[in-house]
């Protein structure tokens, strides 16, 4: 089995092509990658702050602004301390002709 | 659920949407179509930096200029409910017409002939497209 079809109900992340960082319950996908995500969480990673989490709530993304949506594995996840976690700012995706 | 399901039970509702262009609108949505076309109303527009306001009395967004709605956390609850309804309709309407052989030859009064013996495609069989899965079908 293939596509987001196994993911429907479980935390999942989602990095959109402006290069954010959302988690959240993924509740629904469609033909063009159009998300629903539940309690989506934004996590601001940033190279001297500890993450920042912002509660967002009921999310729909629309496909073309997805570049990734991944399984979260619950128990790597909660071994991370995002408090500790920096990183540089993800980079945009452009896409290119048509 | 469908993504655009739960749009369209969005309408009514306040909802913020972020475009491409980082420019954000709130607004209640007033209408939606199956490209994500939007018409809101009583709209804030943000300029991407957020430093600038406007207020629009109503605006329509190309779907395609979209990067994200946030919609408020009801509308997903009320989203399924509706989406629950719209199953046990099914179900009831599907149910007399299962014993509806008389049904498909007293209405034509006719003897029918090829095709209409054969016909009524869904209608004599009580099949919409949710119907083969029995009752646990997901869509």
């Amino acid at each position: 089995m293939s596509g987001l079809a196994q993911y429907v109900g479980k935390a999942v992340v989602v990095i959109t092509s402006d290069g954010r960082l959302f988690t959240g319950i993924l509740q629904g996908y469609d033909q063009t990658t159009n998300i629903i995500l539940e309690s989506a969480k934004e996590r601001v990673i940033t190279p001297d702050a500890p993450t920042e989490v912002l509660d967002l709530g009921l999310y729909l993304l629309r496909g073309e602004s997805v570049a990734l949506c991944g399984l979260v594995d619950d128990e790597i996840d909660s071994q991370i301390d995002w408090d500790k976690v920096r990183g540089l700012r993800l980079g945009e995706t452009k896409k290119l002709g048509l | 659920m469908l993504p655009l399901t739960l749009l369209n039970t969005s309408q009514g509702h306040p909802m913020l949407v972020e475009l491409k262009s980082g420019e954000t609108l709130n607004g209640h949505l007033v209408n939606c179509d199956a490209w994500m076309n939007l018409t809101l109303k009583e709209v804030v527009q943000t300029n991407s930096d957020g430093t600038r306001f406007f207020r629009l009395p109503e605006c329509y967004v190309r779907g395609n200029n979209i990067k994200y709605l946030r919609v408020p956390d009801e509308v997903l609850d009320i989203a399924r409910e509706k989406n629950q309804q719209q199953r046990e309709e099914q179900r009831k309407s599907s149910q007399p017409q299962r014993g509806g052989y008389n049904r498909q030859y007293s209405s034509s009064g006719q003897r029918g002939g090829f095709n209409r013996n054969r016909g009524g495609g869904n209608v004599g069989r009580g099949g919409g497209q949710f119907q083969r899965g029995g009752r646990g079908t997901k869509y």
